[in-house]
């Protein structure tokens, strides 16, 4: 399955997965937390703090190139608001604040995610008394993206090799047909899944 | 619009999150009590199906793409508390997965995209849906409530980051909404589109969804939140009266003295160059915006379901 | 002796009034394995619902969503009508005895991504034994063994969709034997298996001595596995026999749209 990349990081070895997960939540969380306290200007507890992650991220044997090109991504969404900051007085340092401190929390949560299998966040979620049914569909949801990558992608090859020219006027309603089926098949396959769970005994 | 760590201050990402954990908790309340034990796993089934098809490209002029929101979709196709659950299922997925959306600001996201987005769209498409009959109606209805659903969300977010302190609302508010009232076209089209497709295949899977719950009660809990998100974080700006969030914050003990960056006194004409009296400004564009997306939402309509075929229907 | 299953006289009409089961009747002893083979359509699926009490639905109203069995559209299944009896293991199948009913009889769908539907291997396999009230050890315990019957030891961690197709399927016939049922009933076990994997499958099967019903394509599959085998026909049961006996009969097979199996050619040549 290609999409294996989406989960792949986070299960591999190293000292810091195998930490256990609900240590591994509260400590990005207090780590974003800490860091939104943080008054601009006061570039100290930016700087340790990007110590404090690099060092963890070399010690969970992420692959560089991947934190990069993951950062990269989300940081567009971080500068297009960003920017916005700067029609104030005062603006390019609090701009550039912005930035460094918007860029930390993203490391941090990378890490999360790329250090612990959603799996056993989701039984961190149960121990914490998270409503079942939410529980229930992050879990079905986690269990079926791939699969439903998957659909998609099968049901694009099949477009791809039939479309002939390089025109894209049918393009948006082939692709809502797209996400059309895609919908249908997705209710159809929960139909058969609550087969499935009544078939083991669920109730 | 996932909005990201470090744009929220505290206060406004508690807030945020008390509007958030509230609408989610009678949504869930909503489905316990009126979902069938067969619909249960669709609940997952849909939230995967958000994600995929939020990964859809369709590509715009030069180079870029939009995506679908889907909020309003899965609205119209399994209902408004349906559609919280799974569209916040969706935004803790790619918080917690793919560090998409901050964790402190998971609760502005849900509120704006899944709350205000979501149920606040649905309620533009039941009424609009109901007040238009047939197919024609729904795709109208659909189409338009998409459009909403993206401009209310971004107002929301531009309202949440200036509350925050971290931009001034002068200028985010009209780059916000305006930015989103383009983008908001293609999530109504897309929309749009999409329902004519499985309305196409599967009429009946149409049909089941705008039958679905309309009950009192939780109809007034979701309206007092989004009466309240609105209150918190839109009306302050717009009458310049004084931040009642802040002052909340202050007494709870909330306000960061240091943390705040920025503007040290409300600065008193919230007036981006160019524009004079901003607030008659503000509404006659955005009176302009929601009229022109209500005729293209018309004219998709009318393109999508032929006149004498929406008269066989319903 | 009573049968594993009992399945007499069973007719079914979906609620839109097309009838997919005319009259079936047969059984499967303990410890025997019954091949049920047909051309599509024929009802072998429906028929397998049947066993689980998962057909008919009671009065829900939605649709029932195989459209990968059905090339026609959508059934409405408001009133499907079922008539005739199943039992199994001499209890008979009504909405009291439902639960009972699916703790014996351990089905395996056609597609494993339905039936593996926790995330991971361990919570899938787990998941029979806690519904049925078991303490986290016993359950723990179960799981163990499953898994280590179908030679998955050591997955229970692995989310299904880094498994391959076999180990899915593995999986999914781990789940069911953790239920510990009285008797298999598996739809299509050998689609999708390269040859290894459907080798690895038949020795598996043999090596589990419960009673099965398996529905298949797969001609050679039954021709290794099952002692008997029973053919349906647009909803009739139209042959029943020794493996041997009714595949190798050419006109026979070829009138219901099968073929008679290759390996059965070498055995006896003309």
């Amino acid at each position: 399955m290609q999409h294996d990349f989406l989960d792949h990081y986070s299960r591999m070895q190293s000292p810091v997965h195998r930490l256990p997960a609900p240590l591994k939540l509260i400590a990005a969380l207090a780590i974003v937390v800490s860091l939104l306290w943080v008054p601009v200007g006061e570039w100290v507890w930016l700087e340790a703090a990007a110590v404090l992650l690099l060092a963890v991220i070399g010690l969970a044997g992420l692959p560089w190139g991947f934190v990069i090109r993951r950062l990269l991504f989300l940081e567009s969404f971080v500068v297009g608001v960003a920017v916005m900051a700067l029609f104030q007085p005062d603006g390019w340092r609090i701009f550039l604040f912005l930035i460094g401190k918007c860029t930390l929390c993203l490391m941090a949560m990378v890490l999360l995610a790329n250090t612990t299998p959603f799996t056993e966040l989701l039984r961190v979620l149960k121990a914490a008394h998270v409503p079942g049914l939410l529980v229930t569909t992050l879990s079905l949801m986690y269990r079926y993206i791939f699969v439903l990558l998957d659909e998609g992608q099968r049901m694009r090859r099949a477009r791809l090799s039939r479309t002939f020219t390089r025109r894209q006027s049918r393009s948006w309603r082939m692709r809502a047909a797209m996400v059309g089926q895609l919908f249908i098949r997705s209710s159809e396959r929960a139909e058969r899944i609550y087969g499935a769970m009544c078939a083991r005994g669920w109730r | 619009m996932h909005i990201p760590d470090g744009f929220l201050d505290a206060k406004t990402a508690i807030a945020t999150g008390a509007l958030a954990a509230s609408g989610l908790g009678v949504a869930l309340r909503q489905a316990r009590q009126h979902l069938p034990a067969q619909r249960v796993p669709l609940l997952g089934l849909a939230a995967a199906f958000v994600f995929a098809a939020q990964m859809i490209n369709f590509p715009v002029l030069g180079g870029t793409s939009g995506h679908l929101i889907g909020a309003v979709l899965v609205g119209v196709l399994l209902g408004p508390s349906v559609s919280l659950i799974v569209i916040s299922s969706v935004l803790i997925i790619q918080c917690l997965m793919f560090a998409d959306g901050g964790i402190t600001a998971l609760g502005a996201n849900i509120f704006n995209m899944g709350i205000l987005g979501g149920i606040g769209g649905w309620a533009v498409f039941y009424l609009v849906s109901r007040a238009v009959k047939g197919m024609f109606g729904c795709v109208l209805a659909a189409a338009f409530a998409g459009w909403c659903s993206t401009v209310l969300a971004a107002v929301a977010c531009a309202g949440e980051l200036a509350a925050s302190h971290t931009v001034v609302w002068s200028v985010v508010f009209p780059a916000m909404a305006g930015v989103h009232m383009f983008i908001g076209l293609g999530e109504g089209l897309i929309t749009g589109l999409v329902l004519v497709a499985v309305g196409r295949t599967r009429p009946e899977l149409l049909a089941r969804g705008t039958a679905s719950e309309t009950s009192f009660r939780p109809v007034m809990v979701y309206g007092s939140l989004i009466a309240l998100g609105i209150a918190l974080f839109a009306s302050p700006f717009a009458s310049q009266w004084p931040d009642g969030l802040d002052k909340a914050a202050e007494v709870l003990g909330f306000k960061e003295k240091a943390a705040a960056p920025i503007v040290a006194a409300p600065v008193p004409d919230y007036e981006m160059p160019g524009i004079d009296g901003s607030t008659l400004a503000t509404s006659l564009g955005g009176a302009a915006g929601t009229i022109v997306a209500f005729g293209l939402a018309w004219v998709l309509a009318s393109v999508l379901v032929p006149k004498s075929k929406s008269k066989m229907e319903h | 002796m009573s049968a594993a299953i009992e399945i007499h006289d069973v007719h079914f009409r979906y609620g839109d009034g097309i009838p997919a089961l005319r009259g079936v009747s047969f059984s499967v002893g303990e410890g025997e394995c019954v091949g049920l083979i047909g051309p599509n359509g024929a009802g072998k699926s429906t028929l397998l619902l049947h066993l689980n009490g998962l057909l008919p639905h009671d009065r829900d109203h939605s649709h029932h969503g195989h459209a990968h069995h059905h090339a026609r559209g959508s059934h409405h299944h408001h009133d499907d009508e079922l008539h005739g009896s199943v039992s199994v293991g001499g209890v008979q199948i009504s909405p009291d005895t439902l639960h009972e009913v699916r703790r014996k009889v351990g089905l395996l769908f056609q597609d494993p991504n339905d039936q593996l539907f926790c995330p991971t291997v361990f919570e899938d396999v787990a998941f029979g034994p806690q519904q049925f009230g078991l303490s986290d050890a016993e359950v723990r315990d179960r799981v163990t063994r499953a898994l280590f019957q179908v030679g998955l030891a050591g997955f229970e961690q692995r989310a299904p969709h880094h498994l391959s197709v076999g180990e899915k399927r593995r999986a999914c016939l781990a789940s069911v034997l953790a239920c510990d049922p009285a008797i298999l009933v598996l739809d299509e076990p050998s689609s999708s298996l390269d040859p290894a994997g459907r080798r690895e499958l038949i020795s598996l099967l043999r090596a589990i001595p419960l009673a099965k019903l398996i529905a298949t394509h797969d001609l050679d599959f039954v021709v290794e596995l099952c002692s008997r085998v029973v053919v349906l026909d647009r909803g009739a049961l139209v042959a029943e026999g020794r493996t041997v006996d009714v595949l190798s009969n050419e006109e026979l097979m070829l009138r219901h749209k099968l073929e008679r199996p290759h390996v059965l050619q070498r055995l006896h040549p003309h």
